[in-house]
């Protein structure tokens, strides 16, 4: 048997390299021994991705992509499909924990520096996964076409409409009509479904690719690569299979332990994963008494709430101003790599000014999402605009704080 | 590295292990795959219909519609329940057992409208005259696709491409109230 | 590591310092808290019951089919269609809208009645049981009742002969002018029955979903007790 299937594989692999990728991105590819669980949120990532897909291509089956059958389909997902609730669920819970996910696996990033030379791209693949998940989320939350639906996507609409001179036009290019309406629907269903999607594992498999050729990193920030056995396999490396495989299996457990308890005794999860106006449907002359994004995008929202003034003297309305501050806070994600001039990887071994602006960073994030999900009052804002002053100065000033803090030597080993 | 393996122990979980995760592929298999079981609409939609039969004089035939299908009911003249017997050499399968008429009912016949070769739509003609497909036409169906020939009560006859009899849909009788879909 | 992620937690949890948003309840400092209960079937009976003598005249149900509602709360099938359902040509697979739409409720009652399906998710369970409470009468408006929960709400106050009447005292707070045919106990334990009921119509699948759930779940604790086991065993390994 083991012999035919060696005679198998060989005349595979002469014709498509099936053992050799295999070996290389799954089964011999060297990870380090010792990480930390912040370590585990990649695994899981895969996981939740592989979730969505497939309750989206259910889901698929049987909702319906116009306005008049938009929002009665869901409820129809809902009551008349065997198991279809359960399909709904996973995939508005499996959203919330993609962005939960997303979140932590980034800041594990930002903690031990996964995005240094020569990182850059996968961390750079990474940023626009984030932003096409954020446009995915963004999309699919239209789809139920309930009351915060339409006019969360108003809001987010009317943005492109607050960009000079072309905004109006481009509003209504994208709307594919006046106002948001059923053509927006359709399109905005083709775009989650297919384009959005199809790019994202693209960039998943680009992602992965580049970390396989620069080798995954440590919270100790200590190049495995340079101490190796005999065989060539790095000291304090071992195979992907089985050790990080199986060590990924108990985690995966642990999430669907907690995946499963929300999706069958808190889906609505507190209002934050399905949000009560959107069981009302799209209404196009009442508006919602208040209009709360969904918990993952508040942190970005505040900021753009936060903008409560603009340049006169440029022309810059406080609208655009808060758009562009809005885009900046995703697009500054994107150029970490060069702001971070230390020496050393992991904050580990960085200075004091990195612990400390990678505490304010994460502590403003929190409380803009916190801020995001609550009606505004003067207060709120203020607090808000402070908390976008220390989201964005740890990462402006992180070029100069990193290239004159003292760190910490760097163990040679594990 | 140097630690002795325990070769048993490993073997033990990895069947253990085994076992849990094709529960766990089977279990998420199981709503997807009833997912595709028909819905509560598509079940209101091909509920039972049912039919009020007094209106309906013996020798004619009305058309109802039951899962997009459509259902001769026949109202059988006395002559015809006479003929009927008459033709049992003729036809393939004379189906003695499903009685008469073929149906629940000794006047009525219930029969689904679609031919058992190409399904075409069999055309009714209860007349008891020659017919340019049959000299000795007793009344019945003819379709007109590829020709075959089936009699009042759907039997199908010997020698046209239709292989079986017209197929009788579940139904029910209650006095003058005729359900489709449902057995008594 | 752990000191500042004990900081992260304390900065997020000083959002629950600042000041709370505005009532959900209107007028109420806050709603009653309520949660409905949707595994009694004979509390969902009677919300069934109270919600046909009371509630349809005006408003439907228009995603729950009258066949889904008989299986689910266990009613035999000739009193669905004798005492529940009466016309003969609606289907036991229709959905349970008593022949309603928008525009005749606009007529007569001067605004529109919502389909109360979705209701309690829409609103919040706790915002419908309040709401059911706090109806007064009020002379300045056409129907000569107000609720402080929604303040000039055009529903007038059906429950009225159960509860009895109410009127606002010069405080703003409600009291009791009539005796209803219930006492306040069993007026509270009617309403908290239309709430189940109606929290059962927003989600028929609940009952069995918050059943079932808790197996799915220890499923995956021994999944994870399994594979943690596997994984001890070969990161001996690499110890």
């Amino acid at each position: 048997m083991n012999k035919q299937n060696n005679s198998f594989m060989s005349w595979l692999d002469k014709r498509f390299p099936v053992t050799e990728n295999l070996e290389r991105h799954l089964t011999k590819h060297p990870v380090p021994k010792k990480v930390n669980f912040f370590y585990i949120f990649g695994a899981l990532l895969m996981v939740i991705f592989m979730v969505q897909v497939i309750t989206g291509i259910w889901l698929m089956m049987f909702y319906t992509n116009t306005e008049e059958g938009a929002f009665a389909s869901v409820e129809y997902i809902m009551r008349d499909v065997e198991y279809g609730w359960l399909m709904r669920y996973m995939h508005s819970t499996g959203a919330s924990a993609f962005f939960f996910l997303m979140y932590f696996h980034m800041f594990r990033g930002l903690l031990y520096g996964s995005y240094q030379k020569p990182k850059e791209l996968v961390w750079l693949f990474g940023c626009f996964l984030l932003f096409l998940l954020m446009a995915e989320g963004f999309l699919g939350y239209v789809l139920p076409w309930g009351q915060m639906s339409y006019w969360a996507a108003n809001v987010i609409l009317s943005l492109f409409g607050a960009i000079p001179v072309i905004g109006p036009d481009l509003q209504v290019w994208i709307q594919g009509d006046y106002v948001l309406s059923g053509a927006t629907l359709s399109r905005f269903f083709a775009l989650h479904v297919v384009v959005v999607p199809l790019l994202m594992i693209a960039l998943v498999v680009f992602h992965i690719f580049a970390l396989h050729e620069v080798g995954a990193g440590n919270p100790e920030g200590v190049d495995i690569e340079k101490h190796r056995d005999e065989k060539g396999m790095p000291l304090d490396g071992a195979p992907f299979h089985p050790y990080k495989t199986f060590s990924a299996l108990p985690a995966i457990g642990i999430f669907f332990v907690i995946f499963f308890s929300i999706v069958f005794f808190a889906p609505e999860g507190g209002g934050y994963f399905l949000e009560k106006p959107n069981f009302e449907e799209a209404n196009f002359l009442k508006t919602p008494e208040h209009i709360a994004p969904v918990w993952y995008y508040a942190p970005f929202y505040s900021i753009l709430r936060a903008i409560t003034f603009g340049i006169p003297l440029l022309g810059i309305t406080s609208k655009f101003l808060g758009f562009i501050i809005f885009a900046a806070s995703i697009a500054i994600l994107f150029v970490v790599p060069w702001l971070d001039r230390s020496k050393v990887q992991s904050i580990r071994y960085k200075g004091m000014y990195s612990k400390i602006g990678m505490i304010l960073f994460a502590a403003s994030f929190i409380t803009l999402g916190y801020l995001g999900t609550k009606p505004v009052n003067e207060l709120r804002t203020l607090i808000a605009q402070i908390c976008t002053l220390f989201y964005f100065l740890p990462l402006i000033l992180m070029p100069i704080y990193t290239k004159y803090e003292k760190t910490l030597e760097v163990p040679e080993r594990l | 590295m140097s630690k002795k393996i325990d070769q048993n122990r490993r073997r033990a979980l990895h069947i253990t292990s085994g076992i849990v995760g094709a529960v766990t592929v089977a279990g998420f298999a199981v709503p997807f795959l009833s997912a595709w079981n028909p819905s509560e609409k598509a079940k209101a939609l091909g509920a039972s219909v049912k039919f009020n039969l007094s209106k309906l004089e013996a020798g004619a035939m009305v058309v109802l519609e039951w899962r997009r299908t459509p259902i001769f009911i026949v109202h059988q003249t006395l002559s015809a329940i006479e003929n009927l017997p008459k033709l049992d050499a003729k036809v393939t399968n004379p189906a003695k057992e499903e009685g008469i008429t073929r149906s629940a009912n000794s006047s009525y016949t219930v029969l689904k409208g679609v031919c058992t070769h190409l399904s075409c739509a069999p055309k009714y003609h209860p007349e008891i005259e020659p017919k340019a497909w049959d000299q000795e036409w007793l009344g019945g169906f003819f379709c007109p696709c590829h020709g075959s020939k089936f009699d009042l009560a759907g039997r199908v006859y010997k020698g046209v491409p239709a292989p079986t009899n017209l197929e009788v849909p579940p139904h029910s009788f209650d006095g003058d109230m005729l359900t489709i879909g449902e057995v008594g | 590591m752990i000191r500042s992620f004990t900081l992260l937690l304390l900065i997020a949890f000083c959002g629950k310092l600042f000041p709370a948003g505005d009532s959900e309840c209107g007028a109420l400092e806050s709603c009653i808290d309520y949660k409905a209960d949707v595994h009694d079937l004979f509390s969902l009976q009677r919300g069934l019951g109270l919600y046909m003598n009371y509630c349809s005249s005006c408003h439907s149900l228009e995603y729950l089919r009258w066949n889904r509602l008989q299986k689910d709360l266990d009613i035999p099938k000739n009193i669905l269609r004798e005492d529940l359902i009466l016309n003969p040509n609606i289907k036991n697979s229709d959905y349970m809208t008593f022949g309603l739409n928008s525009d005749d409720s606009t007529a007569w009652l001067g605004a529109y009645a919502p389909d109360l399906t979705l209701r309690t998710r829409v609103r919040g369970e706790s915002w419908v049981y309040t709401y059911l409470q706090s109806f007064y009468e009020d002379a300045s408006r056409p129907l000569g009742s107000n609720n402080l929960v929604l303040q000039g709400s055009s529903m007038p106050h059906v429950l009225s002969s159960l509860q009895g009447r109410q009127q606002l005292n010069n405080k703003g707070e409600l009291v009791k002018v009539s005796e209803g045919k219930l006492s306040e106990q069993e007026f509270d334990n009617a309403m908290q029955d239309l709430v189940n009921f109606l929290a059962y119509a927003a989600e028929p699948i609940r009952s069995e979903r918050e059943k079932n759930g808790i197996f799915v779940i220890l499923f995956f604790v021994i999944f994870t007790a399994v594979m943690w086991l596997l994984n001890r065993e070969y990161s001996k390994d690499i110890k």
